[in-house]
């Protein structure tokens, strides 16, 4: 029936809309665009003459928003088409198409959509935190859970985000850890007060002659950490079995750096003597992974303290521990590998030295078994190291007991477990995590469960707890409902959480359940104002965290890791996260300033801390602190295709490709990804011996018509970005290691249309003379996380909106955000589709 | 294929266990494919001459087969991307098409075996992304692998203690009774969503369904003891790439052997760091886009032997293990190796290099399966014939038209 109305209006307004009509429409395709896209020839993979107007699917009309999109940017008819439409035919044909189209948008039924859908791993985790006040720091209850499915980046839509037996188990023992953390019953732990000497740390308090990685004195003062092998030797207490109980600890480490001025050549340890020595403090689980060496999977940094020189200092901090766990110390910006570098500098420094003494560069210099006679290298060796005199934990701090955890459930104050009215406790508590009121009998199954457990000889604790766990499993708690119900009203409390899990990526906090039960949330304004709120709360940054991470796809930082060897300076100075950083922070403050999106596209400014500005070529930035940094003219960054964060994320690690920037670009800065390649063209083979550079090879693809299509659209916006080496270093020829000499980089590439793109300057050019492209394509992107689904045709009109109101306001960041918050992307369409 | 699956519910048999009429299934599957000019033979048929990345595995020259132009065709296309359709012939992307998902051919497998062995299928990963997956299931979720020596060792060997054993009963009985509970729950959501809601909700209740199948399995086997060992695990294990491979070998011909599980992927994804392999001085990645540059292509080569050579030490290793009368574990384990990867250097997952040894099929030859009429052969026409072999009766898998001509 629906789609008959439909049918009918498009029709009608096909038909209606002046000046033309759907002859004259006809007309036009047939005059300037069948000849390309029709029966004979299909380029791009677009055909239009089937396009009748009575087929009003989706499908259809996406072909004619297309069309209606290249008219609007005057793409086509190519400009090299000698039959060309007057511009009085192609504004008449753009008025009426788009007036056609905005009726049949709305007449759209969505009814065979997908909105329903569960929560994925980050927002679980989330909302754990908040419903059980728990610390996820350490915690992490979906660890075992399987990555969630993406679309176009995004892993929080509805039909693509699926459950299985195995999430449901994974589901139910996350379920089960969890309550079993929250809930402890029992007197406060007693708080401890230790403090470990030189002679407690590590596996080897005495060995007979001092390790290089690991030394300990002959006088047992302290002990030294000489390398930053991450999967190497670290100092902790071996003696310490873990702390009693989850909580505040403060730890103070006495150390301090020596040798940071040492008497060898600085590029054998390749350290960088400038740089203060670093000691890192990490929390570990001694249940995953030993402390004392290599790394694991519960490993947590705490701390970094530049050191002083030679100074015994106290280094204290203030940090979360969960039970049982344990701090470690390591020297973070070490010599590594250390065997490695021991050798070259044995060899070039310490002759006086016993080749079997330090062995090759294979072999860890052996210091037990010790051969009568000869100097050994660690009795010479005077590289830098962490010097490390005590470790003092104290703590858990004597906040209120029970924990947070524990009174998020049980309500304040200390009870038995014989003083809990479990059938209250149990419809508070499914009532919070249901965000939303549960009925009395919806309340009683969990209460006749945990009596039914109790009665089965489970203890009253084990009994509560039961009931706890089965409303974590719930459905109820795991999927987000719409909020149209299927009798037509709009559910507040489903806004509600829509909304929280749009800028919070957790549960709603009281306020704004509040708003949704006194019926305000249904006020357009009102979510508004409460989105601005929620905006202004640090949970907000699970927002710019998480959508940059899934728009910009920063989350696939790492998947293709840079090569060890050409790239080394990414793990000396563990530059990933560094990256990730200045991408946040840059759109955090595009965000929190209402900057206009644009500047998103191009900026004078960045975020960066000393390491970055190294690699980026910026000099007068110190330390490891990030700030706002201006960028020299010289400096062709600004903007987020500057970023290292996404010119690694777009390199395979190896190598650059033209190609995969340019589809980076046009997914997702233009919103125009292009089709996959054709089946039977063969994938370009790099071939480095000759002197074939990729825009050789590139071209020849291109001269295939079949390739040529979009690769013409697709490669001059990756050319430009070819400047950009695969960690985003500046640079002006190709490197190969083999090859004899250096091929200079061609930026320059032309776009169908004639004009010329030179370098990444012209590129934001391009790019900003296309803002409303990019603008609806942002605008596109944000709808979609919002609502958590992908997006349809029928959203057309109130994405349109969204753009038009945004206009006025310059296309703030912060503005358009909220504009999507308050619009059906959250609260759903507002009245049945007529 | 409701029926075997429900014969394989009833009691696990012990005879029929041991009996050598059981097949198992073993599937290697490498990240970035072999060099394919060092992995596919100049002429077809019998008495081609053994490619140079091969060598290792003239030994067994007459009890494998390499398939040439076996790919999953022009939809299956995705780089590194493509590889996770290995076994499956569908990108994860595509599976919403498909009668089964983009469900694997160890995990179609593993539904027929059900609860006769106590691992309905085990999957290995050594190092690289963890992301880097191959087994599937029928609704698209991939099955997470072990990815440690010590962790394969404790599943298939370590008995738990009478007290954990009798917590984890408790905990798995308390389990079973949350999932009445939240299927009843579930109803209830399901009366308050729209058409396409309630069709979404299903997933859920397959998910509860699957879930205690999967209860009433390991409650069979909670109480059955492992099966003991005199087999070691070196301590400290090792860590470095070259050592650890043929531990997890081992380890995998003693879980069919020990008939621990009948289905095993192993996917070899690389390492960090230095992989121990003399000559190779360059990530493994990096020296997969070798560019032709032939010092990239000779320690590329090293590490590719090196795969073949454990590859080939395997099948040695099964071949001396007796299962009955005139067979051994060898002749009842089909064993593929290959990859999702047809040519790293092009990011092409076209002509995959693949290789199947035992499982009682006639071997010793080079099969090509070239294009004709532009119609190319499915891979998956390849596993349509293990899964017959071992025991299915299905004619259609993935993207596979019928068993694979001429292979029996």
């Amino acid at each position: 029936m629906r789609t008959a109305q439909a049918i009918l209006i498009l029709i009608l307004a096909l038909a209606g809309s002046a000046p033309g009509g759907e002859m004259e429409a006809r007309t036009f395709l047939n005059a300037y665009c069948i000849k390309c896209h029709g029966t004979e020839v299909q380029k791009g993979d677009r055909r239009f003459d089937p396009l009748t107007f009575e087929a009003a699917n989706p499908q259809s009309l996406e072909t004619w928003q297309e069309i209606l999109g290249q008219l609007n940017l005057g793409e086509m008819p190519p400009a090299k088409e000698k039959k060309k439409p007057a511009p009085s035919e192609v504004r008449a044909m753009i008025s009426w198409l788009t007036g056609a189209l905005d009726t049949a948008y709305r007449a759209l039924d969505t009814r065979h959509e997908i909105t329903l859908r569960r929560l994925n791993r980050f927002e679980y985790r989330n909302t754990i935190r908040d419903l059980l006040q728990l610390n996820v720091e350490s915690f992490d209850p979906t660890d075992s859970f399987p990555p969630d499915s993406e679309h176009e980046g995004f892993d929080n839509l509805a039909g693509t985000l699926v459950t299985s037996d195995y999430l449901l188990e994974r589901l139910i023992e996350a379920a089960a850890a969890s309550v079993e953390k929250a809930v402890v019953f029992g007197p406060r732990p007693a708080p401890i007060s230790l403090r470990f000497g030189p002679g407690d740390f590590g596996a080897f308090p005495r060995v007979e002659r001092p390790m290089i990685a690991y030394y300990v004195n002959a006088g047992g003062q302290h002990l030294d950490l000489a390398h930053g092998d991450a999967k190497s030797f670290r100092a902790h207490a071996a003696g310490f079995a873990g702390v009693p109980a989850s909580g505040y600890y403060t730890l103070r480490i006495e150390a301090a750096g020596i040798f940071r001025k040492h008497p060898y050549d600085a590029e054998l340890l390749e350290v960088d003597p400038e740089d203060p020595i670093k000691m890192e403090v990490l929390a570990t689980d001694p249940a995953v992974g030993p402390p004392g060496y290599n790394q694991n999977a519960s490993d947590r940094v705490l701390a970094t303290f530049a050191l002083r020189d030679d100074e015994r200092t106290t280094y204290e901090v203030r940090v979360w521990l969960d039970r049982g766990f344990v701090p470690v110390i390591r020297y973070a910006n070490g010599p590594q590998p250390i065997k490695q570098v021991l050798a070259r500098v044995a060899q070039k420094h310490h002759a006086e030295v016993l080749p079997e003494h330090w062995r090759d560069g294979a072999t860890v210099p052996i210091t037990t078994n010790a051969a009568p006679g000869g100097k050994w290298l660690s009795d010479v060796y005077h590289g830098p190291r962490v010097r490390l005199f005590s470790l003092a934990i104290e703590g858990p701090e004597a906040r209120a007991w029970p924990p947070a955890s524990h009174q998020a459930i049980f309500g304040p104050g200390e009870k038995s477990v014989e003083q809990v009215d479990v059938p209250a406790t149990l419809h508070r508590f499914a009532s919070a995590a249901f965000r939303r009121p549960v009925s009395n009998a919806e309340a009683r199954k969990f209460a006749d469960f945990a009596a039914e457990r109790r009665q089965r000889g489970d203890s009253a604790e084990a009994a509560i707890k039961a009931g706890l766990k089965a409303i974590l499993a719930s459905p109820n708690f795991f999927y987000l409902a719409h909020p149209r119900s299927e009798d037509g009203t709009t559910d507040l409390y489903a806004v509600a959480s829509r909304l929280s899990y749009f800028l919070w990526s957790s549960m709603p906090d009281d306020q704004l359940l509040e708003a949704a039960a006194s019926g305000r949330l249904a006020d357009r304004v009102e979510v508004r104002r409460q989105a601005e709120r929620m905006l202004n709360d640090p949970k907000a940054r699970a927002f710019t965290d998480h959508f940059t991470d899934t728009w910009l796809r920063l989350n696939k930082l790492g998947s293709m890791p840079p090569d060890s060897r050409s790239f080394k300076v990414y793990y000396t100075r563990n530059l990933e996260p560094l990256m990730k950083e200045e991408t946040r922070r840059f759109f955090q403050h595009v965000l929190e300033a209402d900057r206009p999106v644009t500047e998103l596209l191009d900026s004078d400014y960045t975020f960066a801390n000393r390491y970055l500005a190294d690699l980026y070529g910026i000099s007068g930035v110190a330390g490891d602190e990030f700030r706002k940094v201006t960028l020299p003219a010289s400096v062709k960054r600004g903007g987020l295709l500057g970023h290292a964060s996404i010119l690694t994320v777009t390199a395979n690690g190896v190598e650059t490709s033209p190609v995969v920037r340019g589809v980076w670009v046009l997914e997702n800065l233009l919103g125009t990804p292009p089709r996959p390649p054709p089946p039977d063209v063969p994938a370009i083979e790099p071939d480095i011996r000759g002197t074939t550079t990729i825009r050789q090879q590139l071209d020849k693809h291109r001269n295939l018509a079949a390739c040529a299509i979009c690769h013409d659209r697709i490669d001059p916006m990756g050319f430009p970005l070819e400047n950009f080496d695969p960690i985003g270093r500046y640079r002006e020829t190709y490197e190969h290691r083999r090859a004899q000499k250096r091929h200079p980089i061609e930026t320059a590439a032309e776009l169908p249309g004639g004009e010329i793109i030179n370098d990444i300057s012209e590129l934001k050019q391009h790019l900003l003379a296309r803002k409303d492209q990019f603008v609806r394509c942002l605008t596109e992107k944000l709808f979609t996380y919002a609502a958590g689904r992908k997006l349809g045709a029928h959203d057309r009109p109130a994405v349109d909106a969204i753009i038009a109101e945004s206009k006025q306001g310059n296309h703030g960041l912060r503005d358009l955000v909220l504009r999507v918050a308050a619009s059906e992307a959250v609260r759903g369409p507002l009245e049945e589709p007529k | 294929m409701a029926l075997p699956f429900l014969e394989a519910m009833t009691r696990p048999s012990k005879a029929a266990a041991a009996a050598g009429g059981t097949m198992r299934m073993v599937c290697v599957g490498l990240n970035f494919g072999m060099q394919p000019s060092g992995f596919f033979p100049t002429t077809a048929g019998r008495d081609y001459e053994m490619p140079h990345l091969l060598k290792p595995m003239e030994p067994h020259r007459r009890d494998f087969t390499i398939f040439s132009h076996l790919d999953h065709g022009v939809e299956a296309q995705g780089g590194h991307n493509g590889v996770h359709a290995y076994l499956s012939g569908v990108l994860s992307r595509n599976a919403k098409g498909m009668p089964e998902g983009n469900i694997s051919l160890d995990q179609k497998a593993a539904e027929w075996v059900g609860t006769a062995t106590r691992f309905p299928s085990l999957q290995v990963s050594v190092g690289g992304d963890p992301a880097s997956q191959i087994s599937w299931t029928r609704n698209g979720v991939a099955v997470p692998p072990i990815r440690k020596l010590q962790t394969l060792f404790d599943q298939l060997f370590r008995d738990t203690d009478g007290e954990t054993r009798r917590r984890n009963a408790q905990a798995q009985e308390l389990n079973a009774s949350i999932l009445d509970l939240v299927r009843d729950d579930a109803k209830s959501l399901e009366r308050r969503l729209g058409k396409a809601d309630r069709e979404k909700l299903d997933e859920y209740f397959t998910s509860v369904r699957g879930v205690e199948r999967k209860l009433a399995q390991s409650r069979e086997w909670l109480q059955q003891p492992r099966p003991v060992t005199d087999f070691k695990l070196p301590a400290p294990a090792p860590s470095v790439f070259v050592e650890e491979m043929p531990y997890y070998y081992d380890l995998v011909r003693l879980a069919l052997q020990t008939d621990s599980t009948r289905i095993v992927t192993l996917v070899i994804a690389g390492w960090n760091g230095d992989p121990g392999l003399a000559g190779v001085n360059q990530g493994y990645h990096t020296l997969t886009h070798h560019g032709h540059d032939p010092a990239r292509l000779r320690e590329l080569a090293v590490i590719e032997t090196f795969h073949s050579a454990q590859f080939a030490r395997f099948l040695t290793s099964l071949k001396e293990v007796r299962v009955d009368e005139g067979a051994t574990l060898f002749d009842r384990t089909m064993s593929l190796f290959g990859s999702g990867m047809g040519n790293a250097s092009s990011h092409s997952n076209k002509d995959l290099p693949l290789l199947l040894a035992g499982g009682g099929f006639r071997h010793g030859e080079h099969r090509d399966f070239p294009k004709t009429d532009g119609r190319h052969t499915p891979a998956c026409n390849l596993f349509v014939s293990m899964l017959q072999r071992f025991g299915l009766e299905v004619d259609k898998f993935g993207t596979g038209t019928g068993t694979l001509t001429g292979l029996a």
